[in-house]
């Protein structure tokens, strides 16, 4: 019988309900036949549901870090909850029946091998797609155009004021991000949707904080328009035509294809990561649900983000990330361009339980005392095309309060004080609800290094606590 | 270096992008904070950068200001980043840490529901929340949900508030405290759980709340102001200020107050005003105030005595119905008097009843013995059994003993709920199987009528209770709509249990008591010896008269065979649906055979009703599936 771990159905299922049904339904005994194949790479259930005949549910390992679920129902959701339901019943060890593996699934089997062997050879005689090269000049002189269009607009409302951006101008600046769109800029348009966003939420609640979350935008739109107009500039004239190893990309709103990653070196074979903190909110400006996890690579140390963007009009038909405690083998990881935590993505995984050797072995990348991860973080933060806050680990004496905060002291006594960025929930609050005093002397803490405007200090938020058995998540 | 005029400057700018470039000319503050920055230039190039920037800013007749506002922001805003400070001085002090909180290795995808039902308004999200307080109440202990779970407390739609708010007044503790303090405003339901965690500890936040609270919010502001004996002046002082559900809050807060001050208004209010004082007095029990009602419930008895008067007035009567209303809980040394002296009164008081208003009542009697006319006398020794209910102490329990020896059976009831607080099982049983009538040696067409006493103990019998949480045994009773329960000194002894399962089936019992009920509200489950004797006696009844309520009885007393049980409850109910035949077989421990078997009886017997209808073809067609070996869970 297949081993099979609940982290190992959570990281197949596309949300959190689908995990729920399929547990109940194992639970209350919804399958009235389960069959295996001998070589135990096939397992079939036969599950009643609300339809009138018992839906056909299986599990392919024949590759085994990818099962295949498949299921007679008429759900859209792939896979579907009767499929999870069948790992379920594997992995609480019920009794299969011994079954031949149907005809239609060996074919099946048998076009999916000569896929892969067409793409490999493919790849191997023809190397990378070559690129379209008129394609890509008419893109960027597009794109240019975009920018002189964003860089009008910005000056405009810089003229005027954020004040003067009140109802009918609000909607202009709607209309003007929607243009933005036909300009291949969707990062510029996206950062014009954020200022609308702002100034549409000081017209309900009156608060200035959103003026000067504005005006912040508005410096990151005419840093981003100023490097961008050089940089495609440069690529036109020097015909440099491809994407590179370059924030701008991103920040432009281009999509990176992973081999395009792997060819700029931004890849690595046989990582192994482990996830650190895991949190989902909602960006209002995209309209996109965002799953953020960080993971540490427990060779280099390096903290990287993988984030899942799960559009509102998608949201049954695009899988939710989720909580992982294990460590991540991953035989091909790539990321982006970036300051201190870039953004990695891969797409095979296999997932072995932590032990307390890897966690000892993670302490150990922590930073020993914080000045220096200080300095780190001030370097990214005052880039205003970079994220103004970095996640990093640092090693703890002691957790504790200077008069109504919360602080921090590292092993040479040096002291940060523990805040909550602006819009992220409250962890803080968390850390005195932990049960047990142990876990706030000689750890370390995984949090999010930030600039706050307020107290005018350089502040961390606690996100994890790393001890020598267990990683204590103070978000999920 | 001093850069508070670099603060000056990011402030100033971020102002100029709200209000325009075109501005910029007027804006005098700007210029100010151009010059007080100028001299920190030579502190270093970039300070000189932003200075220069600045400069050109509002220089006149400058250029493309828009673009150099953003770029001296952007310049402004990396420096005063760098120049950010992290050190905090002064000494660390340790965290003080929840108690009990709960950490559980759970993925944010087992958590996202309840997540979403606690932070969301959409609908559905009650049902979410109370199930999953009983599939997996362990969740809503988990510290991270804690904040959300709070916040619920002002949910809109007040079922899902109210549901929160029973298991956080359950399941809370003290670490709640500051998370209650923090809502937007104050709610009942924040003070109500403050003052049940806090108590007198947050005293100084109730008593903030009374400049800002109004109605019920601060009726329950003002009843938290009760621990603390330093609020007895201000309470008094209320009496006269307050009005309606606040007033009633302050006397209530008053009657829960031990002060000399406190004592001489109620003293006062006692002797003048019974009736207003009794909805606050009658359920606490300062040893004082027990003393005055005894010397007051003294007094009329021995006036009344000594004018050998029966004939109470409509005002007497009241006045004696108030005060035993305010002495039941109560076991001063005064008060065990008054029951002493009751207790050689009770054919003189007896008469008092026939002068019963009906909306006046001297004690709340079981139910099963009601009676409209309740002798008074008698009415003291229920009066005695509410007291030791109300307040199980062994002053009581002795004195209901010493009552029913020297007084004889008219204290049984009490006496016998007062061996349940204070005797083991053994010695109860012994003491008091004494009372109960003989079985009869052979079978008779009527069974004899119950005596006095025997009813009385299953009166009593009928009180008892189980709560399978703590694994408990109680004795339960309401008084004026408040529930209370006094806990056995041990389990009961089974052969109570085999006494009531003993009693004839046409036994008339005391009035309204079900015998099955009873035996019901006995049953502990942990205990074998009790689980098969139940079973036993179930699957026995379930031949006489079969009932659906049988079925999950049985299986939780370990019951293994269940064939003909459904089919015969068919018989007797003959509009019993196809999908509860179903639920039922899917429920037993039967084998698809047992399970073909049982079900093919059951059509017959229901034919007749089905003939020619789909029901009768589905279930025929299950019948010969489970014949065949298919699994009796895909019945549907």
């Amino acid at each position: 019988m297949k081993q099979i771990t609940e982290q190992f159905i959570a990281s197949l299922s596309p949300n959190a309900a689908a995990l729920a049904n399929a547990r109940s339904i194992s639970q209350k005994g919804g399958f009235v036949n389960r069959h295996c194949s001998d070589d135990d790479t096939f397992y079939l259930g036969e599950c009643s549901g609300s339809g009138q005949s018992n839906y056909i549910t299986s599990a392919d390992f024949a590759d085994p870090d990818a099962a295949v679920l498949r299921c007679s129902c008429p759900s859209r959701q792939h896979p579907c909850k009767h499929g999870l339901a069948l790992l379920y019943e594997i992995s609480s060890g019920k009794a299969f029946s011994p079954c031949e593996i149907p005809q239609d699934i060996l074919d099946k089997r048998a076009r999916k091998e000569a896929r892969v062997e067409k793409k490999e050879s493919t790849e191997k005689t023809e190397g990378p797609p070559k690129i379209n090269k008129g394609a890509r000049t008419k893109k960027l002189k597009k794109q240019l155009e975009g920018i002189d269009l964003a860089e009008k607009m910005m000056i405009e409302l810089a003229d005027s004021g954020l004040g003067s951006m009140g109802g009918s101008s609000a909607k202009a600046y709607r209309d003007l991000a929607k243009q933005l769109g036909d300009y291949y800029l969707p990062g510029v348009q996206l950062l014009v949707r954020r200022i609308t966003l702002e100034i549409e939420e000081f017209q309900n609640d009156s608060d200035h904080r959103h003026y000067r979350e504005a005006a912040k935008i508005l410096v990151h739109l005419n840093a981003l328009l100023k490097k961008a107009r050089t940089y495609l500039t440069e690529k036109l004239e020097n015909e440099a035509l491809e994407d590179d190893n370059s924030v701008l990309y991103e920040e432009l709103g281009g999509i990176w294809q992973l081999e395009r990653l792997k060819q700029l070196g931004l890849y690595k074979e046989n990582a192994r990561l482990i996830q650190l903190s895991f949190n989902v909110y909602y960006d209002a400006g995209r309209e996109e649900y965002i799953d953020l996890g960080y993971w540490a690579d427990i060779e280099s140390g390096e903290i990287f983000a993988a984030v899942n963007y799960r559009p509102i009009k998608a949201l049954k038909h695009v899988k939710q990330e989720d909580t992982i405690f294990e460590l991540a083998e991953i035989p091909a990881l790539t990321w982006y361009p970036g300051g201190l935590n870039r953004r990695a993505r891969w797409e095979q995984a296999s997932f072995t339980p932590l032990t307390p050797e890897l966690l000892v072995q993670l302490r150990q990348k922590a930073s020993t005392d914080i000045a220096t991860a200080v300095k780190a973080v001030k370097n990214q933060i005052k880039n205003p095309l970079e994220d103004d806050f970095a996640a990093l680990m640092v090693s703890f004496r002691r957790i504790g309060k200077i008069g109504n905060d919360t602080v921090l002291e590292d092993n040479t006594g040096a002291t940060i004080m523990l805040a909550n960025r602006p819009g992220v929930e409250d962890t803080v609050q968390r850390i005195s609800m932990l049960p047990d005093n142990a876990m706030l002397e000689n750890q370390v803490l995984f949090g999010a290094f930030f600039y706050d405007e307020t107290t005018r200090r350089v502040a961390l938020q606690p996100y994890s606590i790393i001890t020598d058995n267990a990683i204590l998540r103070l978000q999920y | 270096m001093n850069i508070a005029p670099l603060y000056e400057l990011k402030d100033r700018l971020d102002a100029s992008l709200t209000a325009g470039v075109k501005l910029m000319d007027e804006d005098f503050r700007l210029k100010r904070a151009v010059e007080q920055v100028q001299p920190l230039a030579e502190a270093s190039p970039v300070f000189a950068k932003v200075c220069a920037m600045s400069q050109s800013l509002i220089a006149p007749g400058s250029t493309n200001r828009a673009t150099t506002l953003l770029d001296t922001l952007a310049l402004v805003n990396a420096v005063l980043m760098t120049q950010g400070v992290t050190g905090v001085t002064g000494e660390i002090a340790p965290l003080e840490l929840g108690q009990d909180t709960n950490y559980r290795q759970k993925p944010y995808s087992a958590l996202a529901p309840l997540i979403d039902a606690l932070t969301e308004k959409g609908s559905g999200r009650h049902s979410i929340i109370t199930g999953t307080l009983k599939a997996d109440p362990d969740l809503f202990s988990d510290y991270r949900l804690r904040p959300l779970i709070v916040n619920v407390l002002d949910d809109s739609y007040w079922e899902t508030a109210k549901v929160v708010y029973a298991w956080l007044m359950k399941n809370a503790n003290r670490s709640f405290v500051p998370l209650l303090k923090t809502g937007k405003q104050a709610t009942v339901f924040r003070i109500e759980l403050i003052d049940k965690l806090a108590g007198p500890d947050e005293n100084d936040y109730y008593v903030s709340l009374l400049e800002s609270t109004q109605k019920d919010v601060r009726a329950a502001v003002i009843n938290a102001l009760r621990h603390s004996p330093a609020n007895a002046d201000l309470l008094l002082s209320m009496v006269k200020t307050e009005k309606g559900n606040c007033k009633a809050a302050v006397l209530g807060a008053l009657a829960a107050m031990d002060t000399p001050e406190v004592r001489a208004y109620w003293s006062k209010e006692l002797a003048k005003k019974t009736k207003s004082c009794q909805p606050y007095l009658w359920n606490v029990s300062h040893e004082w105030l027990s003393d005055q009602l005894a010397d007051q419930l003294t007094a009329l008895l021995s006036k009344l005595h000594a004018e050998n008067r029966t004939d109470l007035s409509v005002g007497e009567f009241e006045t004696l119905s108030l005060l035993t209303g305010m002495a039941r809980g109560k076991s001063s040394e005064k008060m065990l008097d008054f029951y002493r002296m009751a207790a050689t009164m009770t054919d003189f008081m007896d008469p008092f009843s026939y002068q019963l208003d009906n909306r006046l009542k001297l004690v709340e009697l079981p139910f099963a013995s009601y009676r409209r006319n309740l002798p008074a006398g008698e009415a003291m020794q229920y009066l005695l059994l509410n007291s030791l209910i109300m307040n199980p102490c062994p002053a009581l329990a002795d004195l209901a003993t010493e009552l029913l020896e020297k007084h004889g059976e008219t204290w049984l009831p009490a006496a016998f709920a007062a061996a349940f607080i204070s005797l083991p099982a053994d010695e109860i049983w012994n003491k008091f199987s004494v009372y109960l009538g003989e079985k009869p040696k052979f079978p008779v067409f009527k069974e004899p009528e119950l005596k006095k006493a025997e009813h009385q103990l299953i009166t009593i019998l009928d009180m008892l209770g189980f709560n399978p949480q703590s694994g408990h045994y109680f004795l339960h009773e309401n008084i004026l709509e408040t529930s209370f329960e006094a806990p056995l000194k041990e389990a009961l002894d089974i052969r109570w249990i085999e006494y009531i399962m003993s009693l004839g089936i046409n036994k008339k019992l005391p009035r309204g008591t079900d015998k099955e009920v009873l035996l019901m509200d006995l049953l502990d489950l942990r205990d074998p010896q009790l689980r098969e004797l139940m079973r036993k006696y179930v699957s026995e009844r379930a031949k006489l008269k079969p009932d659906h309520h049988y079925f999950d009885l049985l299986l939780k007393c370990g019951q293994q065979d269940f064939c003909g049980l459904l089919a015969a409850y068919s018989k007797s109910n003959r509009y019993m649906g196809e999908h509860f035949v179903y639920f039922v077989l899917r429920a037993l421990p039967m084998t698809s055979q047992e399970a073909g078997e049982e079900l093919k009886a059951i059509i017959k017997q229901l034919e007749p009703r089905w003939k020619g209808t789909s029901t009768l073809k589905n279930m025929n067609r299950n019948a010969e599936m489970l014949l065949a070996g298919g699994s009796v869970q895909s019945l549907k």
